[in-house]
């Protein structure tokens, strides 16, 4: 069992120092590697709070709809295969699972465009 | 920039001017990956040039234009009434031991994130958002053949299909997928335009690329990226998403700074072209599929281990929001 307080809780206990004790009074130079050091740790944490739930998810759907088996990024490759040689544009279920694989990469990644275009 | 290479660039430069030439002032300016920028003040005797001396860096591996050639291009560029800083010197090689050329120092700032929210920058916005149209429609003048441009190579197909082309061949190279821009990627070759004659595009004309002062604009900068393409291919690169630092709504379109119906019109000033946001809306598409092939291979050189740097790795990161747009732009969205 791992002593208390967790990773995530670490992460943000870093994040709220970071950003309200060191970022107010950081000169310029420095506030801009702070930015990118805050950023870089919330993708880290949202990745680290998802785990690989939304992954094998991922993974399960592509076998399912493109009727095949293999990793994660075997079977993303055969996504994008498909897409290239045309056979995803009519097929809805194909078109929602692009879209879905992007959004979840887009929701570790950068949440900020989400609620910028909703 | 060491003491005894101020002296050999001073030397030379007397020789080449004939009059007693001294430098002062020369200090490090912030700069790409690419090049290293100094600045300093140039004493003539009889005049002091606000310089810049742009050199590459020691470290420099990259495939953008050699020194010799950005010079060049700045020499085009100012010959057509483009706002850049003006071309002074191209340096012999063997003072620094590598490539360097001199130019006159703009007044101001380039930072994107700054200009979008400071509006003692440049404050009439429409102003600017016409200027850059203006600067478009120069750059754009500028068509091949061109005996002191040569070494831009002219693409031999459509310069759209080139990218789609090029896009393919290094997604079916590398370690992972991207259903995403394989998507926009077809959606590019679907709805290609006609292909019109070739001009000089600046490929990388963005807020954070040109200087502004309380005044305007004071120069456009980065050439590093220019070739022989299709002219709207800049107006999206400006009109992108992607590049708007933050800002949102038309308003905004240009760059975050302005509306497009002004840069258009500016455009219009110069070229006599009329452009619509529906033939921009192409090659806006399009900057979004070429930053994210960029951003990906940005994120590689510190994925492999070459050049270790966060900024380079949370460029990678960008790729998601990127793709998530493209989607949205070409009529796929859940």
């Amino acid at each position: 069992m791992r002593i208390q307080p967790d990773g995530i809780n670490l992460l943000d206990t870093v994040t709220a120092l970071l950003r309200d004790q060191v970022l107010p009074s950081a000169a310029a130079d420095q506030q801009y590697a702070l930015r990118m050091a805050l950023n870089a740790i919330g993708i880290a944490r949202r990745q680290l709070a998802n785990g690989s739930q939304a992954e094998q998810q991922e993974q399960a759907l592509m076998a399912e709809l493109l009727a095949e088996q293999g990793s994660h990024e075997q079977l993303s490759r055969l996504l994008a295969r498909q897409v290239r040689e045309g056979k995803v544009k009519s097929s809805m279920p194909l078109r929602d699972l692009l879209w879905q694989v992007t959004l979840q990469r887009v929701r570790e990644s950068a949440p900020r465009y989400l609620k910028q275009e909703g | 920039m060491q003491s005894v290479e101020q002296k050999a660039i001073a030397d030379w430069l007397a020789a080449k001017t004939g009059k007693p030439v001294q430098l002062s002032n020369v200090r490090a300016l912030s700069g790409g990956a690419i090049q290293e920028n100094w600045a300093a003040d140039i004493d003539l005797g009889d005049e002091v040039i606000a310089a810049v001396i742009r050199c590459d860096a020691p470290s420099s591996v990259s495939d953008s234009l050699s020194r010799q050639q950005e010079f060049a291009l700045l020499k085009a560029a100012f010959a057509n009434g483009v706002t850049v800083p003006g071309p002074l010197w191209l340096g012999d090689p063997a003072l620094l031991g590598r490539d360097f050329f001199i130019m006159r120092r703009a007044n101001g700032t380039a930072a994107g994130h700054r200009l979008v929210r400071d509006l003692s920058l440049a404050n009439d916005r429409p102003a600017l958002a016409r200027q850059l149209g203006r600067e478009l429609a120069r750059i754009h003048g500028i068509r091949p053949p061109r005996d002191d441009l040569d070494f831009l190579p002219l693409p031999e197909i459509h310069p759209a299909q080139e990218f789609v082309d090029s896009a393919r061949a290094f997604l079916d190279q590398y370690h992972s997928a991207f259903p995403a821009l394989e998507w926009g990627l077809n959606w590019l070759e679907d709805n290609m335009p006609a292909q019109e004659p070739l001009c000089l595009v600046h490929r990388d004309f963005r807020t954070g690329n040109y200087m502004v002062d309380e005044n305007g604009l004071t120069a456009v900068l980065d050439w590093e990226f220019t070739g022989w393409s299709q002219p709207l291919e800049d107006l999206g690169w400006l009109c992108a998403r992607c590049w708007r630092f933050g800002q949102q709504g038309d308003d905004y379109a240009v760059g975050g700074i302005g509306h497009r119906d002004d840069l258009f019109a500016g455009y219009q000033e110069v070229s006599g072209r009329k452009l619509t946001a529906e033939q921009v809306y192409y090659w806006e598409v399009f900057a979004h599929l070429r930053w994210a092939m960029i951003a990906i291979k940005q994120g590689e050189r510190h994925l492999s281990g070459a050049e270790p740097s966060l900024e380079l790795a949370l460029t990678s990161h960008i790729v998601p929001e990127l793709e998530l747009h493209i989607l949205r732009m070409t009529g796929l969205e859940g």
